[in-house]
């Protein structure tokens, strides 16, 4: 049996809200295979988000652990945590989430330069750069790297991002609502693009949606309700 | 109403305007302290000036400034003339004539040390041998300057017997008076005979005007004090008759100089140019001539006053550059602020508030702002200025590191004054900086377009 | 190991603000005034220490009892490895008497401090062979581009009677000035021999009391000496007569005003110990000593005091150098400086708090970058690089731009000053009340440095507040932060 890629094993999570503690996750098992596609449906407030940021180590379960490749996460540091996050998943969300003051180009190029300092950067520029321009002409947007977001419509952000998240060549990756935003036609074309990546690169993805025909078109269709898995 | 609690609530929520507040206030707080401690030091330098001298002095000087170019040497003064003349002046509370001369006094068989190195000495002298000696006429004396106030000195030991007379002779000596700390350098006390060491112009010389030796045996009648301490320490005090028969045995009652008191209020440069024009018209002087001069107090100190003067002005300009950068630091935060609250402001205008009224509320932010700094600079200011004395003690105390060399000037504690002017000149341009640097984000913030902050981009 | 994301980043929220412009403008401005007031200071305070150091020597042996004799000290001095030179010097104290022409013969007069022809005045007397090799005296000779020139002062004429009094007056000058002073004088300056032993006055006394060479002065002075009916040592007065030979200017103000140098055989003369007496001594009060280049001063300093204290009846002595020679002026002017730098110090605190405020404000208004930053996998430390890179950009600028106009500034300070006054009769620097041709500028190196990096440390430690919070924010809250 194939190792999952995302594992998440009784995850619980519950936020303090004053004195009282409000549970969110109420044990979560989540299995995702290599080159799987999940589609997660819930209710608004069932926990998907917050299951999505555990599961991108964004933030610490109060119970339960997230596997990746089968290795435990738990316990570790901010710094481990981040540069494990940035191997393995890749993030889309469902209000872009782009850097303002930074090009197309180089907001795809910002996952290259973390964990790089400026001279390996330098070094490694050329080389960088290409794969990035090759990544935005494959979401569409080889006439658009110079632009800036406010300079792009809704569906070219979310193609920037989809390539960001593409950057650092991740084993999964965790999409918010990522038409949520969207007007149809536009996010067709974004589903489509996800679903080709998933078959051209094998990277598993987990898809937050309320749409039921995104979640027909997965492999695999997983329900939170009230902070629980249901089928 | 809504502006007044918006802003209130901006502010309150904002800790960083703290920030605004506390550069604003270190700006005044400087401005304050050290200025006072400057006008603190100019007043007391002036006191001590004021407490050891006349308001006009009336100098007895003839013919051209060049001694070889003179028609006719120096003139005594025509005292008696004069007198009359200057009490006829409504602004003349009193007039003391005065003899300058100097010389050298010292006990009997006593020897005195070589003059000290000029860089090891009292700035303001005091232990040089020779000293200025004055000839006055207490009576006349007191109508004119602090005399009889100079004479309650420190040490009991030694002040003159009887004040009504303080240069009465004893042992048919003629007496003179010492700067207190003088005094108890040379370990002389009242009553003791010392030698004044002296020279005169000779009477009768044939061809210029050379000095012959001149020793006379006089008794201490006791110390004096003023609070300059340059004063007590180059100067004796001697009868003005007595001196008078010494130098001029000729003359019946000589006279050099004319120390003047104006009435409190009187207007010092017209009282001078007045009586300048008197005094030379009762010596007889003709055009062309210098004739008798006469000084104002401030004239007679002109180099140590201007130079403190001018420091201090240097140091306000050194001051205002602290004012600019906290004006930077306002417009900072509240530009800051502004761009912050775009979501607000379109709230605010889909509300209905006018542009008026938004940018009332940035600009009141802002004046709030200043006036907490300008009123916190404003009280800190004045209470370090007054405690700063006490501040000194303790660091010197804690570190042993003296901030202010009060020895130098002659100070017992750090001068200062608060100026109410200079305190509201201080505060109002804060204000109008303050004022000034929030209308700019204020008027931004007013024009800025609702749609644009609502669509949140 | 910066990030290159941290360092792009940076850059961009830097571009995109200009904000931050303020916060560099702040620096700038605070180091640039810290470097040109510290720099006119220092001028200043320079200046001073130059006068002063021109009047002074290496070190001078002083605090000697009355009735010291030279012989014995040069004799214990002169071995002292490190010594170079050293010469004689005696002081004493004195009222000066220009003598004038009386239009109305005879007449008795006051002395007349208000016209400054009396004054007090300390009078050196110095060895004028000796004293070149210890002190910068030739250059008291040299004001501007007039030489003022002591008449003879190093040379010795042949046909002088006593050669033992230097500061020679030729007879010609003398019997010009005696003449115009109204004393006696033969009917051609070729009968007349020099009489007096020549003075020497400031620059600045020469033109207050218009002498000129050649004209006579009387000195009053005391002296403590056995009096004509014996009854015991007693201090009396004297008189001696001089020629004035010539101007001197230290550009030391107190020195100038105060000083008048003599032949120190004919101070020793006065006071009682002249040279053809028996049993007269060499009478000193102090021994001026040069250095050898290159000698630590205060190595030979303690060398000298040790020999010195050794000769009997000279514990007391006191060894100075030059600081000690004149700690009266020297500490006057450093606590002026040290208050203005107090002032400084609460400018570049609030330039602190502009680069804190806006860098502060930046992390609140990019919380959700932070958010994004961490969903790519950036660890806290690249997101606090950020910030903290922001804050080094500022400080690095504004120390920099303050640093070249505060030296440009020192450079163009006179220009501009004088530009002011032309234009509006501005003068921040009234230069008649300081006595100085130009406003002195002085920049030290140190301080060039230390101002600059200073203000780069502090700037830096300001911007390390934000960009830890800004590291230490959780990512969660930072995405959902609006």
């Amino acid at each position: 049996m194939t190792t999952p890629v995302l594992a998440a094993e009784g995850l619980h999570k519950s936020y303090r809200l004053g004195r009282t503690e409000i549970p969110v996750l109420k044990g979560v098992d989540l299995q995702v295979l290599p080159g799987e596609m999940v589609a997660l449906l819930g209710m608004s407030g069932a926990g998907k988000s917050t299951l999505l940021h555990l599961l991108g180590l964004l933030d610490v379960p109060t119970g339960g652990a997230v596997r990746y490749d089968g290795a435990a996460t738990t316990g570790l540091s901010a710094a481990a945590r981040a540069r494990l996050r940035h191997r393995h998943v890749g993030f889309v969300f469902q209000f872009y989430h782009l850097i303002p003051e930074l090009t197309a180009l180089q907001n795809v190029l910002l996952g290259k330069m973390m964990h790089r300092s400026v001279l390996q950067y330098l070094g490694e520029r050329r080389q960088v750069k290409q794969q990035a321009i090759d990544l935005l002409t494959q979401v569409g947007l080889a006439q658009r790297l110079r632009h800036r977001p406010a300079e792009l419509s809704g569906g070219e952000r979310q193609r920037v991002a989809i390539a960001r998240a593409l950057m650092t060549a991740p084993r999964v990756i965790l999409a918010d609502e990522p038409t949520g935003n969207l007007d149809s036609a536009t996010a067709e074309g974004v589903i489509e693009l996800l679903f080709q990546i998933n078959q051209e690169r094998g990277i598993a993805f987990v898809i937050v949606t309320h749409n039921e025909d995104i979640a027909a078109r997965c492999h695999r269709t997983v329900r939170l309700r009230d902070g629980r898995v249901v089928n | 109403m809504y502006r007044l609690f918006l802003a209130l609530r901006y502010l309150l929520t904002r800790p960083i305007n703290i920030l605004g507040m506390l550069g604003v206030t270190l700006g005044v707080w400087a401005l304050i302290v050290v200025v006072s401690i400057f006008s603190g030091f100019i007043a007391v330098v002036t006191e001590h000036i004021r407490s050891a001298g006349a308001d006009l002095s009336l100098l007895a000087r003839d013919g051209a400034d060049s001694p070889f170019e003179r028609e006719r040497p120096a003139q005594p003064l025509d005292e008696h003339k004069l007198r009359e003349l200057l009490e006829a002046d409504p602004d003349v509370a009193g007039t003391a004539p005065r003899l300058v001369h100097f010389g050298l006094v010292h006990r009997r068989g006593h020897r005195p040390p070589p003059p000290p190195l000029l860089g090891r000495s009292a700035l303001q002298g005091g232990d040089v041998p020779f000293l200025f000696v004055l000839g006055i006429d207490p009576a006349r004396e007191a109508t004119a300057t602090g005399f009889r106030s100079w004479l309650q000195v420190r040490d009991p030991a030694l002040a003159v017997a009887d004040p009504d007379d303080p240069l009465r002779r004893i042992d048919d000596l003629p007496t003179m008076l010492l700067g207190e700390e003088r005094m108890r350098a040379e370990g002389l006390k009242p009553g003791d005979k010392v030698v004044l060491t002296t020279g005169r112009v000779a009477a009768g010389n044939v061809a210029a005007t050379a000095i012959e030796p001149l020793h006379v045996e006089f008794a201490v009648a006791g110390a004096y004090r003023t609070r300059h301490g340059g004063f007590d320490g180059n100067n004796l005090l001697v009868d003005l008759v007595t001196l008078g028969k010494l130098l001029r045995p000729d003359q019946a009652h000589p006279v050099q100089e004319l120390s003047i008191r104006l009435h409190p209020g009187a207007d010092l440069t017209a009282a001078r140019n007045r009586i300048a024009e008197l005094a030379r018209q009762a010596a007889g002087t003709r055009p062309g001539e210098t004739g008798p001069v006469v000084r104002t107090w401030r004239e007679r100190n002109q180099s140590l006053l201007q130079s403190v003067e001018h420091q201090r002005a240097l140091m306000k300009i050194v001051l205002i550059v602290i004012m600019v950068v906290a004006a930077f630091l306002m417009y900072a935060t509240l530009s800051m602020m502004v761009a912050e609250k775009t979501g607000d402001i379109g709230i605010l205008t889909a509300m209905g508030g006018s542009a008026f009224g938004i940018m009332q509320v940035f600009l009141s932010c802002g004046v709030a702002i200043t006036l907490a700094g300008v009123l916190l600079g404003t009280v800190t200011g004045c209470l370090s200025a007054i405690y700063l004395e006490e501040f000194r003690q303790f660091v010197l105390g804690l570190t042993g590191v003296d901030l202010f060399p009060l020895k130098v000037y002659n100070l017992d504690r750090v001068p200062h004054e608060l100026d109410p002017v200079w305190i509201a000149q201080v505060a109002a341009m804060a204000m109008l900086i303050g004022a000034l640097v929030s209308a700019l984000p204020a008027l931004r913030a007013a024009r800025h377009d609702p749609l644009v902050s609502l669509r949140g981009a | 190991m910066l990030q290159a994301s941290s360092c792009l980043l940076a850059v961009r929220y830097l571009r995109s603000r200009w904000v931050n412009v303020l916060g560099i403008v702040g620096v700038a401005v605070a180091v640039w005034a810290m470097i040109l007031v510290r720099a006119v200071f220092s001028g200043f305070i320079g200046n001073i220490q130059d006068d002063v150091r021109r009047t002074s020597t290496d070190l001078l042996v002083t605090d000697l009892p009355h009735d010291t004799g030279y012989a014995s000290l040069r004799d214990a001095i002169a071995g002292v490895d490190g010594v170079a030179a050293l010469a004689p010097r005696l002081r004493h104290f004195g009222v000066f008497h220009v003598l004038t022409p009386q239009a109305q013969g005879g007449a008795a007069q006051f002395v007349d401090f208000s016209s400054a022809s009396t004054a007090f005045v300390q009078l050196v007397g110095i060895d004028p062979a000796a004293e070149g090799r210890v002190s910068a005296q030739t250059q008291w000779y040299q004001h501007e581009h007039e030489r003022l020139k002591p008449q003879d002062l190093d040379a010795t004429p042949a046909d002088q009677a006593d050669p033992i009094k230097r500061l020679h007056v030729p007879a010609w000058l003398e019997w010009q000035g005696r003449r115009r002073a109204g004393l006696p004088v033969p009917t051609q300056p070729s009968l007349h021999r020099t009489l007096s032993p020549g003075l020497l006055l400031s620059l600045d006394r020469l033109y207050s009391h218009h002498l000129e060479p050649g004209f006579p002065l009387d000195i009053i002075s005391a002296r403590f000496d056995g009096q004509a009916d014996g009854a015991g040592k007693e201090t009396v007065a004297i008189r001696e007569r001089f020629t004035f030979a010539g101007a001197f200017k230290t550009r030391h103000r107190i020195f100038d005003d105060t000083t008048a140098i003599v032949p120190i055989e004919t101070l020793r003369s006065m006071l009682g110990h002249d040279f053809h007496d028996d049993g007269s001594i060499d009478l000193i009060t102090d021994v001026a000593i040069a250095v050898v280049a290159g000698q630590d001063p205060a190595v030979v300093q303690a060398r000298v005091r040790q020999r010195v204290r050794a000769l009997p009846g000279l514990q007391q002595a006191n060894v100075l150098d030059w600081v000690q020679q004149n700690q009266v002026f020297l500490d006057a002017v450093g606590h002026e400086r040290a208050m203005m730098q107090i002032v400084l110090f609460v400018v570049m605190l609030i330039a602190a708090f502009l680069v804190y405020a806006t860098l502060h404000m930046m992390v609140a208004q990019k919380t959700k970058d932070i958010g994004i930053l961490c969903a790519i996998g950036s660890t806290p430390r690249g997101i606090g690089a950020t910030f903290l890179t922001c804050g080094i950009v500022i400080g690095l600028i504004g120390s920099l731009a303050g640093l070249v106009l505060g030296v440009l500034s020192t450079r163009w300070i006179n220009p501009v000053n004088d530009w002011l006054f032309e234009n509006f009769g501005l003068e921040m620097f009234p230069r008649r009340l300081f006595d100085l041709p130009e406003i002195p500028c002085r920049l030290e190196p140190a301080w060039l440095i230390g101002v600059p990096v200073a203000a780069f440390l502090l700037t830096l430690l300001v911007a390390w507040l934000p960009a830890r919070r800004a590291a230490r924010m959780l990512p969660v809250e930072a995405l959902s932060y609006e």
